[in-house]
């Protein structure tokens, strides 16, 4: 059976391959010394494409020169002074042979642009074009020039909406891989940092670049990575989540095994431990490789606060992370099946509460966390003026009105606002997101076999999570399966000076970090009295 | 399949711990009364004889599990033939640990729900890590589960430390004498003798060395709270009560009271109690199933899981009450026969011929 199918895979695969050439229709053939059979063809491919524009330079009434771009990928103001200027000055100057003086410009790159270059076929022509380059075809000259002019509108670099911190670098990726790349090597002025780049997407060429450092990286999770990326057929990438989905080790888990950033110092420090960044143009977000699920409870900031803070707000973090698992079906299983558990005053007051409800207690949770889920949804999708309308509904009428009217009991609520609340504080998004998806099928566990279901669920997380794995790496590294001596950056972190070696499960050599011997006040010798 | 020390310290562990703290302990104090305490430290030391032997047994061929090497030992048919007892010993201690299992979750939390759904229950997940993770999957679900075991006992033996009497473990020695003590090891050795599964495991042991003292190690660790259990037992119940009981430990937490507000943390041993027999569960049929497969020459190990998991469920049907499988099925089937035969005689015996052979051979080659 699994050979037949694999042969209908191969199949469909190779069908594919023919509709994307298709697709293409590029003709691919070599430029002649006519331009104005160069430039017929070149319009043919443009055809209706209004914002590629074909500017000609008409000398003694004759076509002699024609610049070639897509409007507004390319710096206007620079093309003019630049390019169009001194061009249309030689043209008047009597001077100048025209002919030849184009030909000229092109075979010697005589222009005054950074970067340029020559090529001799058409789909050449075509992709500098649509990738915001300047093309220069002359009469009599069968080679086109090529010159980087690109400049398009973006956003300007701002605060990541989506990991922000109070104290550390406020800067975040913008749309450009470029700016990006940038960003990146500002901080990190060594030349074992790389980047390689590669095209993704048949019709989007958009371009990726893989960034990691050499004698940091185990080269066989770099090279897992490039088979991946190498490996991904589409039309398009518009997002970092379209090679997300295809390159993650587990598709049906709702676990994620790639994580994702906004942030330059994020991607550097995940460098510096051995990973890799893969950044897609087009997108702020930065798929990094291999994740583990402790990065669940790491936020950036963990490393610029202090380290008795930080550990603390982690073992708090990790807290959280199973109360937005558990509290709800806890909940449900001690009130509904082991009232004993409860303190008797507490239960009381639960019961009191509780005494007019008409549901049961599994049913008025289900409602309530769905009711949280529609809020949460409807904040994000809302247009913004609306955006008070729904939080005085959501707020007040839902759950006071209905509290008061003895529809859902006030202990409830604050169960599911609670968890609501903590399924949030994870500084990971994706990883809050697979948690609260699963908390309902535990609600439902919970309801049916009490605590007992509870602890069917949570075994079978833990299975499930065990046998994860993000390219070759343990989803649960470095505590299951253990690794000594990486355990300084997990639940709690220990101070820069002590953290002196980098995970030794991701790294392949060039393991020390930081040495040893640096703790302050040990290393500057002082001796234990205060200044007189 | 590989697994490292600490893993398989942590599997030592949470398979010795929990089971045996809580039935071992009420046997022990019928035979022994107030000294059950002494005959938990013999049936420690012995249980430790048990894992010299066993890991001594398995050091002989590092990278082969007990029936590969017994036929290495004794050729391919006696090898195969001796495996017949621990085939039986793998089905039995399966179906019965799911037995102990389902009865504890039913008797603490249940009271309508019929046995065989927590039974399933409890056998799903374990076919699920058995099938996905394999030895694997089970060994680092004991490193998750194993420190919040020992965590949970701790925390528990710490709360109950206020209802506690020395004055119930006088007088020492005087009434049960050293035949009660011995009499009183046999019930935690019953329990200890399950250390002879890990001669499948070693073979899968990333750094062999480690072997020895790591799963001593788990061993003293489990034995050392038994024995605290056991102590903390009888200065909460005395000499009589606790042999009455059907689990004394998980009776003496109903105790536990923490400013009124810390009550009733039972349920919370029960979770602790399902994470301990989980792991117990999957390494018996990691076992079963593994060991059968090289016994049969099968290929494909974990296709034999779809006919053997509904054999040990049939079979863990089949005690009419919850004592049974751990009062009556172990003084009449595992104390005489499987102690003796498949725990001490047929490893020793294994290791007599293989040293005998290897003292042999190379006489032989000069």
């Amino acid at each position: 059976m699994t050979t037949r199918f694999k042969r209908l895979l191969k199949k469909a695969g190779h069908t594919k391959d023919e509709i994307f050439l298709q697709d293409e229709g590029l003709p691919d053939q070599k430029l002649n010394t006519s331009l104005q059979q160069n430039v017929s063809l070149l319009k043919g491919v443009f055809q209706n494409c209004s914002d590629v524009i074909f500017r000609s330079l008409p000398v003694d009434g004759e076509i002699k020169l024609m610049i070639i771009y897509v409007n507004g990928l390319i710096d206007a103001n620079g093309l003019e002074e630049m390019l169009l200027k001194p061009l249309i000055m030689a043209g008047y100057n009597a001077q100048v042979d025209k002919s030849s003086y184009f030909k000229e410009i092109i075979s010697k790159q005589a222009i005054a642009i950074r970067d340029t270059k020559l090529v001799d076929h058409t789909s050449r022509v075509v992709e500098g074009i649509l990738h915001g380059q300047i093309a220069l075809l002359a009469e009599g000259e069968s080679e086109a020039l090529l010159g980087n002019m690109c400049q398009f509108e973006k956003r300007p670099i701002g605060e990541p909406g989506t990991e922000s911190v109070v104290r550390g670098p406020r800067e975040g990726f913008t749309e450009s891989i470029t700016t990006n790349i940038a960003l990146i090597r500002r901080r990190m002025r060594s030349p074992k940092l790389k980047f390689e780049p590669t095209t993704i997407g048949k019709m989007s060429q958009t371009q990726l670049s893989v960034a990691y450092i050499e004698g940091i990286v185990k080269p066989e999770i770099l090279e897992e990575v490039r088979k991946r990326l190498k490996s991904i057929n589409t039309d398009a990438i518009l997002d970092s989540g379209y090679i997300e989905e295809f390159i993650e080790d587990s598709p049906h888990s709702p676990f994620p095994s790639i994580q994702n950033t906004e942030r330059p110092d994020v991607v550097l420090s995940s460098l510096l431990e051995g990973r890799i960044a893969i950044m897609v143009d087009g997108t702020p977000f930065v798929l990094i490789v291999p994740m583990t699920l402790w990065s669940a409870i790491h936020a950036a900031e963990d490393y610029y606060e202090h380290f008795i803070y930080t550990s603390a707000i982690r073992l708090l973090r990790f807290l959280l992370l199973s109360v937005s698992f558990l509290l709800p079906s806890i909940y449900v299983a001690t009130t509904t099946f082991h009232p004993q558990l409860i303190p008797e005053s507490l239960l009381l007051t639960i019961a009191a509460a509780r005494e007019n409800v008409p549901f049961p207690t599994v049913v008025e949770t289900l409602l309530m966390e769905v009711i949280f889920e529609a809020l949460r949804e409807a904040g994000i999708r809302l247009p913004k003026p609306v955006g008070s309308a729904v939080s005085m509904v959501g707020g007040l009428v839902l759950g006071e009105s209905a509290v008061r009217a003895g529809v859902v009991s006030a202990p409830t609520v604050i169960v599911v606002a609670f968890t609501g609340i903590a399924s949030f504080s994870l500084p990971r998004y994706n990883l809050g997101l697979a948690f609260r998806l699963l908390r309902f099928p535990l609600l439902l566990l919970a309801g049916s076999l009490g605590i007992y279901g509870v602890g069917f669920g949570v075994i079978a997380l833990l299975i499930h999570l065990v046998n994860l794995r993000s390219f070759g790496i343990p989803f649960l590294a470095p505590v299951a399966p253990n690794l000594s001596g990486t355990m300084k950056d997990i639940f709690i972190r220990m101070p820069r000076w002590k953290m002196n070696e980098r995970p030794a499960f991701l790294v392949s050599e060039n393991q020390t970090r930081t040495p040893k011997g640096q703790e302050p006040y040990k290393s500057q010798g002082a001796d234990n009295e205060d200044v007189r | 399949m590989r697994i490292s020390g600490r893993q398989l310290f942590w599997l030592v562990f949470s398979i010795e711990i929990v089971l045996t703290m809580l039935y071992s302990v009420p046997a022990a104090v019928k035979e022994a009364s107030q000294d059950a305490w002494i005959s938990m430290i013999v049936a420690g030391i012995i249980g430790l004889g048990f894992v010299l032997l066993a890991v001594k047994l398995s050091m002989r061929y590092p990278q082969q599990t007990f029936v590969q090497y017994s036929q290495t030992i004794l050729g391919k048919w006696a090898g195969r033939i001796i495996i017949v007892p621990y085939f039986i010993m793998w089905m039995y201690l399966n179906s019965m640990a799911l037995r102990n299992s389902a009865d504890f979750v039913y008797l603490t939390l249940f009271t309508k729900t019929p046995l065989y759904v927590i039974m399933i229950t409890l056998m799903i997940l374990v076919v699920y890590v058995v099938f996905t993770g394999g030895l694997v999957g089970i060994a680092r679900c004991g490193e998750l589960m194993g420190p919040i075991i020992l965590v949970v006992i701790i925390g528990t033996c710490l709360l109950s430390l206020n209802h506690l009497d020395w004055h119930r473990l006088t007088p020492v020695f005087a009434d049960s004498g050293w035949t009660g003590i011995m009499r009183g090891t046999i019930p935690a050795l019953a329990f200890y003798g399950d250390i002879i599964i890990f001669t499948m495991i070693y073979a899968f042991m990333s750094k062999p060395k480690q072997a020895l003292s790591r799963t001593m190690w788990g061993m003293t660790l489990s034995a050392v709270f038994v024995f605290i259990a056991t102590l903390m037992v009888i200065m909460t119940f005395g000499p009589i009560l606790p042999g009455r009981m059907w689990a004394p430990f998980f009776g003496m937490t109903r105790f536990i009271s923490v400013l009124g507000f810390i009550q009733n943390v039972d349920i919370l041993v029960v979770v602790i109690w399902l994470f301990s027999a989980f792991i117990k569960l999957s390494l018996f049929l990691f076992v079963t199933v593994y060991g059968t497969a090289q016994w049969l020459n099968i290929k494909n190990w974990r296709r034999l899981i779809w006919v053997l998991v509904p054999l040990i469920l049939v079979l863990a049907l089949l005690p009419q009450n919850a004592t049974a499988p751990v009062k009556e099925y172990v003084e009449q089937f595992w104390i005489p026969y499987v102690i003796p035969i498949n725990v001490i005689g047929i490893p020793l015996l294994l290791m007599l011929i293989s040293i005998i052979r290897s003292k042999i051979m190379p006489a032989k080659r000069s």
